[in-house]
């Protein structure tokens, strides 16, 4: 393992620790203890008091901040989050029913927006002075540049409410029998279509950058002498954008990274106003609820998985682009 | 290809093309209207002048919201929160981004502790971290500005250090150096003007990602309710339970989603003129057909 | 062969649903509830403590005319009222068909002594007496008048064969401990979204429910009237007037009004100035336009807040009570006396020590604050708005760490003993530090009302409201109604009296799911 890579995992390491102790210590910073969180407002506000002990031992609240980070951190050990104070369920179920969702639909929404994307920025790209491309730059790059909610109160409005195309929230419809095989060909395309407005959301959102990374990126290498002298030498067009797309693959890729590096709580508005059950949903829920531990969890998770993708792509980049083995 | 590299190449004289001088038009209206809009509101905004919810008509020119405030006085009012935080948190942040971007080039010893800190900030979503800061916090505007400027400066930090670094390298600031010119004096007649397009483009980046931002909480209900601004209206025309059924949306939500999109797309114009221009693969293109 | 088809028609006939009946029903409500038991529903709001009550059932329930026999068909209270003796229907049977018994009911209580039922207080009861397998003896620690209807009422009676030897109960939610004696089981629970799956129990011992199955589903609740009216689900909720002008001429949608079981209150510290002294409490009465911000908010006729606390549309109420009208020149006169007075000319208070008269307003983003911090600003008093959200704003009331906060809660209906419990004693003070009735006198009154039963408990409520306008320690603004707009072909709700359990005003009474 050469000497680089090395102070990558090690900076790995330590902004994990950094992350483990921030992540204790925020959500206890928040007003409100965790049983002002467990009544609600519109109800006669108060547990009983025998029940409000109760609560404090099992959530040890009462114990010293000391002695909760410790269990914390054996917790983290085994792998055990807690349990949620609002739902007294173990963290770990609660993210593990939540994570899936967030993951396909961002994952699909990004793998679509590269696509997309890309596509239309080798198009724009290939003819640069064409009226389709001069339309297209300006036109992608102002659909983008629309706020996220408004571009999803936009779709609910239009296709959901006017037009009930779509279903306007949720991730499915309630209780979808599936039982055989037309059950789950039903069950998938019911999943396909409540997720169609949430992914049309996000895909809105992310698509132009990786238009315009791949359009500045052909437009540049397609300008360079050494393709002039492919094309002199007669090599076809198509050969030519594979060289060309060889060049733009790794800032492509880097991108690319960088989206799915915040997958985990990137699409938290579309989550909320879509009411899809991810985790960018839990998070609104376990503020309002004070929940403590699903917070912490959840913070574990997105920086967790942040700062593995950003590893990853590092040492990825070793390996696509040898210029980048030198001391960073 | 190599940043350094990119961001040395020599540059045209940056010259707006239409689409961008439209755009500062816009913005420059909306200032100016949120400026005046003690002068051009026919009411007080938080007055309860009209009775609630009713459509627009000759006293109420956009109609009223729930408490029978005027809708076109809220509106004219709703420009200057989200302007407000737009630009005091463009300018805190980019103060910061420059200054850590520069530091971190010319002061040796700050160099490791300024870095973990960017990436350290840079790895905490941003999210969970607005949403957990304004419930700290509480909202309000000042605290909304804080929590933007603290995680918004990480991002162009790496930037302007990078182009630092590709200007230190230079031969004529190496001359500089040998000739007895001070790091501060090297800094400030050297760096400062080749990092100060950069962050020009990150403070109008950052006006239309801020103003985005306090839309989109006041939306959520994390917003300051005691500011008129565009996201509260659009919170409070949501959570009428009537406002599909009718067309109490037509003139309630609408007026402040077309502001908000209207100013987010005359920022995001200007500012991505500002890229391309910096940007000399695009000039390139533009010179081998 | 004629005899046969007209046969045949009229088995048809025979077997098709009445009117009213439905084989799927779909309820909404805007978050998830919990998991159904009665150790790990969701504190969060009515909801969970009312989707219990499908699975189990209480000793006695509400209807929309009061209290009726439950599991207890009959009951007798021993002449000191400290004895409750309850003789249970029989047979009534769990879901998994064995038999409840009097040993069920005793188990019940001691189990919540030990794991406490979160929404009611148990602590009043000493003893369960088993004297037979029907009949079982409740003992009190002392008489206690609202027992039959928050406690006997609320309190669901739990298997001993599930719930024994289990330590740790809100942890327990697998669907198979979700077992009651009520007339629905739950089948299904998906908790990430909320959502509920109920099927009817056939041996219910009230008959086999009306409704096959019912679903829960959550809709955020600025959504919920569209949904109703596309057909996705078949009930939804709203709290303000014009959503019954707007389904005035439907079709087959209707809307149910509950009593007025919400009460929005401003609550002043007793020990901070200005809002200890009680002059500047009764200013602010005066300076405040209750009846518009009622119509405001609730945009219609909503039964303006009363000084004695209970709502001027309940048996209870007692008009002859200090009452404030409206009339800011009253309230600018009161502060005078106080000392407060425009000395600069700038249209605020100054006091004699010509400081600004300033209170501090803790409230969630309700937009009543507004019209609160306009009206007070019309006599002279700068408001300042501290807005929080709920977790936040319980936690200062129960620091007492507030000048003025404002509250919007369920519970002013059904038994009055609220007035004990919003006002005196330890849950007070959770509630609202700072906020409570301190006078002796009151508290004595209070308790006393607990123990009597009428007609002399009339007298002493009537006493306590009459304390509370004095005093106002509160000043209730307004009194909401929930409104719950209904697909009328599928089912019928009813408005419970008084609320169901205590003063909740959601319109999910199993009564309307059951044969009459």
């Amino acid at each position: 393992m050469t000497a680089v890579a090395r102070a990558h995992i090690l900076r790995f390491a330590l902004l994990l620790a950094v992350v483990v102790i921030l992540n204790f210590l925020l959500p206890r910073l928040l007003p409100g203890s965790p049983l002002s969180g467990a009544t609600g407002d519109a109800t006669v506000a108060f547990l009983p008091a025998a029940a409000q002990a109760e609560m404090r031992r099992t959530y040890g609240t009462d114990r010293p901040l000391s002695a909760q980070f410790v269990a914390y951190l054996g917790g983290l050990r085994r792998g055990d989050l807690g349990r949620s104070l609002a739902t007294h369920r173990p963290v770990t179920d609660m993210i593990g029913e939540r994570l899936p969702w967030t993951f396909a639909l961002v994952g699909s929404a990004v793998a679509l927006s590269a696509v997309l994307g890309a596509a239309l920025g080798t198009a724009a790209a290939w003819r640069p002075y064409s009226a389709a491309a001069r339309f297209l730059g300006p036109l992608v790059i102002g659909v983008g540049a629309l706020p996220e909610f408004l571009v999803a109160m936009g779709l609910i409005v239009f296709l959901g409410i006017a037009l009930r195309l779509f279903p306007v929230g949720g991730a499915t419809t309630p209780f979808l029998v599936v039982s055989d095989l037309r059950g789950w060909l039903v069950a998938a395309r019911d999943l396909l279509w409540h997720a169609a407005l949430p992914a049309t959301t996000l895909v809105i959102g992310l698509a132009p950058a990786f238009f315009l990374l791949s359009r500045n990126a052909l437009v540049a290498v397609l300008g360079e002498p050494f393709l002039l002298t492919a094309r002199g030498k007669g090599l076809g067009e198509h050969r030519i954008l594979w060289h060309a797309w060889r060049n733009a693959l790794p800032p492509l890729v880097t991108l690319l990274g960088l989206r799915l590096a915040v997958v985990v709580t990137g699409a938290a508005l579309v989550e909320r106003i879509f009411a899809y059950p991810g985790m960018g949903m839990l998070l609104f829920e376990a503020v309002a609820r004070r929940d403590y531990s699903v917070l912490q969890g959840i913070f574990l998770t997105a920086s967790v998985v942040m700062l593995a993708v950003n590893l990853m792509l590092d040492l990825l980049a070793f390996v696509l682009d040898p210029r980048t083995r030198r001391t960073p | 290809m190599n940043l350094a590299a990119t961001l040395l190449r020599p540059r045209r004289r940056f010259r707006p093309h239409g689409a961008v001088l439209m755009a500062a038009l816009v913005l420059g209206g909306i200032i100016v209207a949120a400026v005046l809009a003690g002068a051009f509101a026919p009411y007080p905004p938080r007055s309860a002048t009209g009775t609630p919810v009713e459509a627009p008509s000759p006293s109420h020119r956009l109609g009223t919201n729930d408490l029978g405030q005027d809708l076109l006085s809220v509106w004219l009012h709703g420009a200057r929160a989200s302007l407000i935080v737009g630009f005091v948190t463009a300018l805190l942040s980019t103060a910061a981004s420059g200054a850590v971007g520069l530091l971190s080039v010319t002061w040796r010893p700050g160099r490791v502790p300024l870095l973990a800190t960017t990436d350290g900030l840079l790895a905490i979503p941003h999210l969970p971290m607005i949403v957990l800061i304004v419930a700290l916090l509480g909202p309000g505007l000042l605290h909304l500005i804080a929590a933007l400027a603290f995680l918004g400066w990480p991002a162009y930090a790496r930037v302007v250090r990078a182009q630092a670094q590709a200007t230190v390298q230079r031969d004529y600031v190496e001359a500089a150096r040998a000739l007895g010119a001070s790091e501060a004096r090297i800094a400030r007649t050297c760096l400062v003007p080749e990092i100060l397009p950069l962050l020009w483009t990150k403070f109008l980046l950052t006006v239309r990602w801020a103003i985005l931002m306090e839309a989109t909480l006041a939306l959520m209900g994390l917003g300051d309710p005691t500011q008129m601004s565009w996201g509260l209206t659009l919170n409070s025309a949501f959570a009428y339970p009537l406002l599909f059924i009718g067309d109490a949306w037509l003139w309630w939500a609408l007026p402040p989603a077309i502001a908000v999109a209207v100013i987010t797309l005359a920022l995001s114009t200007i500012g991505q003129d500002f890229e391309n221009w910096l940007n000399p693969a695009s000039q390139r293109a533009r010179r081998n057909p | 062969m004629r005899a046969a088809v007209v046969l045949a028609a009229a088995a048809l006939l025979a077997a098709s649903p009445a009117s009213g009946q439905a084989s799927l029903l779909r309820l909404t409500w805007w978050t998830d509830a919990g998991f159904p038991t009665p150790f790990a529903f969701s504190t969060l709001g009515p909801a969970g403590v009312v989707r219990l009550t499908l699975i189990y059932d209480t000793l006695v329930w509400k209807d929309e005319r009061g209290l009726i026999p439950w599991l207890a068909e009959s009951w007798r209270i021993s002449p000191d009222g400290t004895a409750y003796v309850f003789t249970l229907r029989t047979p009534v049977r769990w879901h998994d068909g064995r038999p409840l018994t009097a040993h069920d009911v005793r188990f019940s209580f001691d189990y919540y002594r030990r794991h406490p039922f979160p929404w009611v207080d148990t602590s009043i009861i000493v003893k369960v007496e088993v004297r037979d397998r029907r009949t079982a003896v409740i003992h009190l620690s002392r008489p206690f008048a609202p027992f039959l209807e928050n406690i006997a009422g609320v309190v669901p009676i739990i298997p001993e064969h599930i719930w024994r030897g289990i330590d740790h109960p809100e942890r327990e939610q697998d669907l198979g401990m979700a077992l009651g004696s009520g007339p629905y089981r739950l089948v299904d629970y998906r908790p990430e979204v909320g959502q509920y799956r109920f099927v009817a129990f056939g041996e219910y011992f009230k008959g086999h429910p009306r409704i096959e199955e019912i679903q829960y589903v959550t809709t955020p609740t600025e959504r919920q009237i569209l949904a109703v009216q596309n057909g996705q689900v078949d009930q939804a909720m709203a709290s303000t007037y014009d959503v019954v002008r707007t389904f005035a001429g439907h079709p087959y949608l209707r809307v149910l009004e509950t009593e007025p079981l919400s009460i929005a209150r401003l609550m002043f510290h007793l020990d901070r100035p200005p809002t200890s002294l009680r002059p500047f409490r009764q200013a602010v009465a005066h300076a405040l336009d209750r009846k518009r911000i009622a119509e405001t908010i609730t945009r219609g006729p909503a039964p303006v807040g009363s000084t004695g606390v209970i709502p001027p549309t309940d048996p209870w109420y007692n008009d002859r009570i200090q009452q404030y009208p409206y009339d800011p020149s009253r309230a600018r006169a009161l502060l005078r006396e106080l000392g407060y007075q425009d000395r600069d000319g700038d249209g605020w208070l100054e006091g004699r020590d010509g400081e600004r008269l300033q209170v501090e307003l803790v409230a969630t983003p309700i937009r009543d604050v507004e019209l609160i911090q306009q009206m007070l600003r019309e006599v002279g008093i700068d408001v300042r708005i501290r807005t929080v959200d709920p977790a936040t704003r319980a936690q200062l009331g129960s620091e007492g760490r507030f000048q003025m906060l404002l509250a919007l809660h369920t519970g002013s209906g059904g038994d009055p003993d609220y007035l004990r419990t919003w006002f005196t004693g330890g849950e007070a003070s959770q509630f609202a530090r700072g906020s409570v009735m301190r006078s002796p006198e009151y508290i004595r009154l209070a308790r006393l009302q607990a123990r009597t039963l009428d007609p002399g408990r009339r007298r002493t409520v009537d006493q306590l409201q009459l304390m509370l306008s004095e005093e106002l320690p509160t000043l209730p603004l307004y009194y909401r109604r929930f409104f719950w707009i209904y697909d009328s072909r599928k089912f019928t709700p009813i408005a419970t009296r008084g609320g169901l359990l205590n003063g909740i005003p959601l319109a999910d009474n199993k009564v309307a799911f059951l044969p009459r």
